[in-house]
C-alpha cells in the first residue's frame, strides 16, 4: 500500500485497493492559454485519483506512517479538520483501512464536499463561516480531540511533516523527470503549503535557481499584507499561515482575486478541455502573472488540485450560492512577527 | 490515425495536450464487496481520464476517423444526442478540437451533466423525459441535421463502429495485460453497447471461451423480455438495441433494479473507497449475481464508468429527483426485435 513503491507503470497490473492508484499524474502543457507570453506553462492534473484530488497522495502516506509509528490503531477514530479535498481524501482513506472518520469543515464549503465526505461513511461536523474560517475549524477539532485524547487519531495536515515528505519524494521527482530536469518556475497557492514545499525542496536541491512564488486570494493577503477576509477560492487562503508552508524557500507572493480565478478555470475548460477547479484557475492566473513579469522565465510548473465536479453550485457553474460571508481578522503575534521579517525580501506580483 | 494504446508509462513525460491521457486506466480488484463470493471482481476505474468517462476513448477514436475520411471538416459544427456521459465526452473533444458542439439530451438527465458539457461550451438542446426516452431525442437530432445536413457531422456513438474500435483497441488489450490474460467473464451495463462489444470482442480472439454478459436495467428489460420501462441508471438501458452491440457475441443478460445499483454504489464509496455513479453500481451489482451463479469463474471484470461527482442531485447521494415521464406507447423497433429473433433464444438470463 505504500505510494512511493509505486512506478510510472505500476497499472500496467490490476491493483489490489484503489489507493495504489495514487499518483504518477499527467502534466500538460497548457498550448492555447499560454500561447503568446514567453514561458511555456504545465499543470500537474491530480483528478487521475482515487477521490480526485491532489490530498490522496498524503492522506494514504499519513495513515500508514502513523500505523508504522503505533499512533493509529485499530479501533480508533481518524479526526480530521479540513475545507474539502483533504476531508474528501481522508474519509476515502479511512473506508479503505476499516476506521471510522469524523471531519469537522466551515459551513458554507460547497454541499459536493459534504456529500463526498458523507458518501464515504465519515461523520460530518460544521463550524461557523467560509474557506477563510477554517481555524475556526481547527479550534473545534481540537476541543473534539482533547476531550478523549485516546479515541482520536488527527492526521492535522497543516502540521503534519508526512504531508511535506509526501510531496518531496512523489509529486516533486515525478514533475523533474516529466519535464526532463528543466523546470524554471514553481507556483501555487497556499492551502497546507505541503505541496509548495514538498515540491519546492526538492526542484530547488535540483536546480538552486528555481523561483519559487506562493499565491493567495486578492480578497485575503494574508501572507503578503497580513489581512484576511472571505474569498471565493475553495480550498486555499484558509485564514492561517500553516506551519508546514516554509517561508524561506518562497521568493514571491501572486495574488489573484476570485473572479480571476474563476474566468480561468472557465477558459481552462473551453480551451484546454481541462474542466478544473476554482484553486486551480488560480494556479493557473497566477502562471500567467509570472509569467508576464518574467517572459524569459522558460519553463513555469503549476498544479490543478481538483476537477470542477465538485463546483456544480458555485459560481463556476454560475450559481451565486454557496458563496461565503466575508468575516476580517488581522494575524497577530509571533506568525506576523515572522512574516515581516521574510515579507521584505519578497516580490509581491499583483 | 485513430486512436491508440497509452503507454502505461506514457506520462513520464509532459503531455502535449489534454488527449494524451486518454486511457491506461487502473484495474482495482474488490475485496470487501466481493468477500463472500467465489471469483475474484475486478473493476476498470474509467474516471481516470480527461473529461471523467469512458466515453473520451470514443469520441477522441470518432473524431479521428471521421477527420481522416474527410466527413468532419473545419468549420462544421459536431451534433450529437447523449444522456450525460457521451455529450460530456463529445463536448471535452470537441472543443479542444476547436468545433463547436451541439447535444441533444432528455432534460431529466441530471443537472451535473448539463453544467458540465456546458463549461466545455457545447449548446444544449432538451427534448421530454429521462433515461428511457433517448428515442425522442434522436429524432429531435434528426430533425435538426436535416434542417442542414452539410453543417453538422454526427458521430452518432449508437450507431458507429468506430466507438467498439476505442475499445477493442484500447480497453481489451489494457485489460488483458493487467490480469495477464486471465479473464474468464467480462460484464457490462449496455448503453452504446460499444465497450461490451469491443472488450468483448478482443478478449474472444484470445480466448474463445470468456462469457460475456450484457447488463440491463430490470424495469426497462428489453433484451431479456422485450420490455419498456422508466429506470433510474443514467447512461444505460435506452430502449432500443444500438447498432453499436453486437449481440451475437452475447452469453447472457443479467439484470439488476435501480435500487439494487444505487445500493452497490453506495456501498462501493463505504468499503472500497470507489465513489462511482449509478450505472457503475449497476455493474457491479451484475458482477456479484454472476459470481454467485458461476462460482467456477476465477476473474471477472466490469466497468466503473465515472464517478458520484456528476451525481449529487441524484438517489445516489439520497436526493429524490422526479422526472416527468411521456405518457406514451414504446413499440420495439423492427431492427432491434429482428436482432433480438435472432439470437435470445441462446441467452443465459441472470435476474
Amino acid at each position: 500500500m505504500q505510494t512511493t513503491s509505486r512506478t510510472w507503470d505500476s497499472l500496467a497490473s490490476a491493483s489490489e485497493t484503489i489507493f495504489d492508484a495514487v499518483g504518477f499524474t499527467p502534466l500538460v502543457k497548457l498550448g492555447r492559454i499560454a500561447r503568446g507570453l514567453g514561458p511555456e506553462i504545465f499543470a500537474k492534473i491530480e483528478w487521475f485519483s482515487p477521490t480526485g484530488s491532489l490530498k490522496d497522495r498524503i492522506y494514504e502516506q499519513m495513515i500508514s506512517r502513523a500505523e508504522e509509528r503505533g499512533e493509529l490503531t485499530p479501533g480508533k477514530v481518524i479526526l480530521e479538520c479540513s475545507s474539502g479535498n483533504a476531508g474528501i481524501a481522508c474519509a476515502a482513506a479511512a473506508a479503505v483501512r476499516g476506521y471510522a472518520c469524523v471531519i469537522v469543515m466551515p459551513e458554507l464549503m460547497s454541499p459536493e464536499r459534504k456529500k463526498m465526505i458523507r458518501a464515504f461513511g465519515a461523520e460530518l461536523i460544521t463550524t461557523p463561516g467560509g474557506e477563510s474560517d477554517v481555524d475556526v475549524a481547527l479550534e473545534r477539532m481540537k476541543r473534539i480531540a482533547a476531550s478523549d485524547p485516546e479515541k482520536y487519531w488527527v492526521p492535522a495536515e497543516f502540521e503534519n511533516m508526512d504531508n511535506v515528505d509526501m510531496h518531496y519524494t512523489t509529486s516533486g521527482p515525478e514533475i523533474w523527470e516529466q519535464l526532463s530536469a528543466r523546470v524554471d518556475a514553481l507556483i501555487a497557492a497556499v492551502g497546507t503549503g505541503g505541496w509548495l514545499t514538498g515540491v519546492g525542496r526538492f526542484l530547488r536541491e535540483e536546480n538552486p535557481k528555481l523561483k519559487i512564488y506562493g499565491v493567495e486570494p486578492t480578497e485575503s493577503p494574508l501572507i503578503s499584507e497580513g489581512i484576511c477576509c472571505g474569498h471565493g477560492i475553495a480550498g486555499i487562503g484558509d485564514g492561517l499561515i500553516p506551519n508546514i508552508l516554509d517561508l524561506s524557500i518562497i521568493d514571491g507572493i501572486i495574488t489573484v482575486s476570485t473572479e480571476e480565478s474563476l474566468r480561468m478555470a472557465r477558459r481552462a475548460s473551453r480551451e484546454e478541455g481541462l474542466f478544473c477547479g476554482i484553486s486551480s484557475g488560480c494556479n493557473l492566473a497566477a502562471a500567467i502573472k509570472f509569467a508576464r513579469s518574467y517572459p524569459e522565465a522558460g519553463r513555469i510548473v503549476t498544479i490543478f488540485g481538483d476537477s470542477g465536479q465538485r463546483y456544480f453550485s458555485t459560481p463556476l457553474c454560475h450559481d451565486e450560492s454557496g458563496m461565503e460571508a466575508a468575516l476580517q481578522e488581522v494575524v497577530e503575534g509571533d506568525r506576523e512577527m515572522m512574516l515581516q521579517k521574510f515579507r521584505s525580501s519578497w516580490e509581491i506580483i499583483e | 490515425m485513430g486512436i491508440r494504446k497509452r503507454a502505461w508509462d506514457s506520462y513520464r513525460r509532459y503531455s502535449e495536450n489534454i488527449f494524451d491521457a486518454i486511457g491506461g486506466t487502473p484495474l482495482v480488484r474488490l475485496n470487501k464487496v466481493a468477500a463472500d463470493v467465489q471469483p475474484e471482481v475486478y473493476v476498470k476505474l474509467e474516471w481516470y481520464s480527461p473529461s471523467g468517462s469512458l466515453k473520451d476513448r470514443i469520441y477522441y477514436n470518432m473524431l479521428l476517423k471521421a477527420e481522416e475520411r474527410g466527413d468532419l471538416r473545419a468549420g462544421m459544427t459536431v451534433l450529437e444526442c447523449s444522456t450525460g456521459n457521451a455529450g460530456i465526452a463529445c463536448s471535452f473533444v470537441s472543443a479542444v478540437k476547436g468545433y463547436s458542439c451541439i447535444v441533444v439530451m432528455p432534460e431529466g438527465m441530471s443537472d451535473e451533466r448539463k453544467k458540465l458539457m456546458r463549461a466545455y461550451g457545447a449548446d444544449l438542446v432538451f427534448t421530454p423525459g429521462g433515461e428511457s426516452d433517448v428515442d425522442l431525442a434522436l429524432e429531435k437530432l434528426e430533425e435538426i441535421r436535416t434542417a442542414s445536413p452539410e453543417k453538422y457531422w454526427v458521430p452518432a456513438q449508437f450507431d458507429n463502429l468506430d466507438n467498439n474500435e476505442a475499445h477493442y483497441l484500447t480497453t481489451g488489450p489494457e485489460i488483458f495485460e493487467q490480469l495477464d490474460g486471465r479473464v474468464d467473464a467480462v460484464v457490462a451495463s449496455q448503453g452504446s453497447g460499444g465497450w461490451v462489444s469491443g472488450v468483448g470482442k478482443f478478449l474472444r480472439e484470445d480466448n474463445p471461451d470468456v462469457k460475456l454478459y450484457a447488463v440491463e436495467p430490470e424495469e426497462c428489460p428489453l433484451l431479456s423480455q422485450r420490455g419498456w420501462g422508466p429506470h433510474g441508471i443514467e447512461g444505460i438501458g435506452d430502449g432500443f438495441v444500438p447498432k453499436a452491440l453486437d449481440l451475437s457475441q452475447l452469453s447472457g443478460i443479467v439484470t439488476t433494479t435501480t435500487d439494487e445499483s444505487v445500493e452497490m454504489a453506495q456501498r462501493l464509496a463505504r468499503e472500497e473507497g470507489i465513489f462511482c455513479g449509478i450505472s457503475s453500481g449497476c455493474n457491479v451489482a451484475a458482477a456479484i449475481k454472476l459470481a454467485r451463479r458461476h462460482p467456477e469463474l476465477l476473474n471477472i471484470v466490469t466497468n466503473i464508468n465515472d464517478t458520484g461527482q456528476r451525481y449529487f442531485t441524484t438517489a445516489l447521494c439520497g436526493e429524490e429527483k422526479h422526472v416527468e415521464i411521456p405518457e406514451r406507447d414504446h413499440h420495439v423497433d423492427p431492427y432491434s426485435a429482428a436482432q433480438l429473433d435472432r439470437y435470445s433464444s441462446e441467452w443465459e438470463i441472470i435476474t
